[in-house]
């Protein structure tokens, strides 16, 4: 029996987000589980303001509105495999700007966070997971331990310019800072995240 | 006035200078600062895009240690201000509120009240304070660019207290002490802070546009107020300045800074002496 072509109202396509059966709430729910209700990803209307206002969007290859859309639809591999995730620097303009009080930051935060766990690896979650590491260790982050950890022996020397002036200037101290009590901060955070 | 003072990883470090002229001027103005005890790190912007929770713990532990010495807290990096604001408003809200606290909790840390407030140096200096009647020295002649980047007003349920989109505070605070604030479109354009190691060229890039337009415009310096965007406008900026073949020596200056100098105070009590690129020019032009 052939199938008779749905109307859509505005001329919006099929596979937009008004043809309902598209959507796929179990990620927008798993989204949610990680980021809060903040994260009102139900909401997005399509717009485009995020994207419109968005500080590095020439750089990623999906904008924060399709990696919304995407989310919504369920097409879980594009969105943990888009470099906008990673392309984001929490600028909150999208944010701020969005009509319906969705909050991509908050969106594409989680998503990090989710990929993460599920095993996307490059430098950015290597650089993220070695920053909270750190903070972890001792409360209070060390920076020369971060470049060295992260970029090793190159970035030391990248860096060594750089570092001595700042040590003359008395603005880096060879010395780590930590809290009173970092061993019991450090398994409080570690239980937590292997939840 | 009194608050609990949370200078963050980068104010005993990079940002010297944010700390000493956050201190000088806020002790000229009558403001007691008691630095918060015990603090740690807030986790950034990068912390919560590993783990929500673990993130959200990071920057409530801070907010916890000033409700323990019942005092507002004030931050004047804009990434500690940000989070710690973030930590509060989850802090009140019943879904987030029980993950936080078992986290803390094993932390040994055990608050149940939260009615302090957390507050950016900015927004005090411009909402709490009169200093036009402090100006000792106006800072006539300096043309300075504004820059005011993310999280120092964004988003707006957690900050509130300027435009998210087209702030002025410190416009109005620079143009108080008696200096010319050029229209810089750029100013609420991310640096790439939280990028800058793992997507260096990128945030170099986005840096770049910043400095040129601020340089186009004419300004003697750009005034800023978060230790992130320094490190990428100032102490990358050499770096910048190779790669793309360009020349800036633009000084960059925390707002606390220009306020302290239209106070009447000498540079080295600033820690402007810190600078790595030199804000001798500045100086000169007003005659310092």
């Amino acid at each position: 029996m052939a199938t008779k072509a749905k109307k859509f109202v505005f001329g919006l396509k099929a596979d937009r987000q008004l043809d309902g059966d598209k959507m796929n709430s179990d990620f927008v729910k798993k989204v949610v589980a990680e980021g809060g209700n903040g994260a009102a990803i139900a909401a997005c209307m399509q717009c485009g303001t995020c994207s419109g206002g968005c500080t590095n969007i020439d750089q990623m290859d999906m904008s924060p509105r399709t990696l919304i859309l995407m989310t919504q639809r369920g097409e879980w591999e594009k969105v943990l495999k888009s470099n906008a995730l990673w392309m984001c620097s929490s600028c909150y303009i999208c944010t701020s700007r969005c009509p319906r009080g969705v909050r991509p930051s908050d969106v594409i935060e989680a998503v990090k966070a989710i990929a993460i766990r599920e095993g996307i690896e490059n430098n950015s979650t290597r650089f993220n997971q070695i920053f909270v590491e750190l903070v972890q260790k001792r409360g209070i982050l060390f920076e020369p331990e971060l470049m060295q950890k992260y970029g090793g022996l190159q970035a030391m020397i990248d860096q060594a310019e750089l570092g001595i002036k700042l040590t003359l200037k008395g603005k880096m101290s060879p010395f780590p800072a930590k809290i009173k009590d970092p061993k019991t901060f450090s398994e409080a955070l570690e239980k937590a995240e292997q939840k | 006035m009194k608050y609990s003072y949370y200078p963050g990883c980068s104010l005993h470090t990079t940002a010297k200078e944010f700390d000493i002229s956050t201190q000088v001027v806020m002790e000229e103005l009558g403001i007691e600062l008691e630095e918060l005890k015990d603090w740690s790190c807030c986790g950034g912007s990068v912390a919560a895009g590993v783990s929500h929770d673990v993130g959200m713990a990071m920057a409530a532990r801070n907010v916890a240690l000033a409700q323990k010495q019942d005092l507002d807290l004030l931050a004047s990096c804009s990434g500690c201000y940000n989070k710690s604001a973030r930590a509060l408003k989850a802090l009140k809200e019943p879904t987030e509120k029980d993950r936080i606290m078992a986290i803390m909790s094993e932390m040994g840390i055990d608050v149940s009240d939260y009615n302090i407030r957390i507050r950016n140096v900015v927004d005090v200096l411009v909402n709490d304070i009169d200093i036009s009647s402090r100006i000792k020295r106006p800072l006539t002649g300096l043309k300075v660019a504004c820059y005011y980047g993310c999280l120092l007003t964004r988003p707006a349920d957690i900050t509130g207290w300027d435009s998210p989109v087209f702030p002025t505070s410190m416009d109005r605070l620079s143009e108080i002490c008696g200096a010319e604030v050029v229209d810089f479109r750029s100013k609420t354009k991310c640096c790439g802070g939280p990028i800058l190691v793992s997507q260096q060229d990128v945030a170099f890039d986005l840096t770049k546009k910043l400095l040129d337009e601020a340089k186009s415009l004419g300004a003697d310096c750009i005034v800023l107020a978060c230790p992130l965007c320094d490190t990428n406008l100032e102490l990358r900026q050499p770096d910048i300045e190779k790669k793309y073949n360009v020349s800036y020596n633009l000084p960059i200056l925390y707002i606390t800074e220009i306020i302290g100098l239209a106070l009447g105070m000498k540079p080295g009590k600033l820690g402007m002496n810190k600078h790595i690129v030199s804000p001798k020019p500045v100086l000169a032009k007003l005659g310092l």
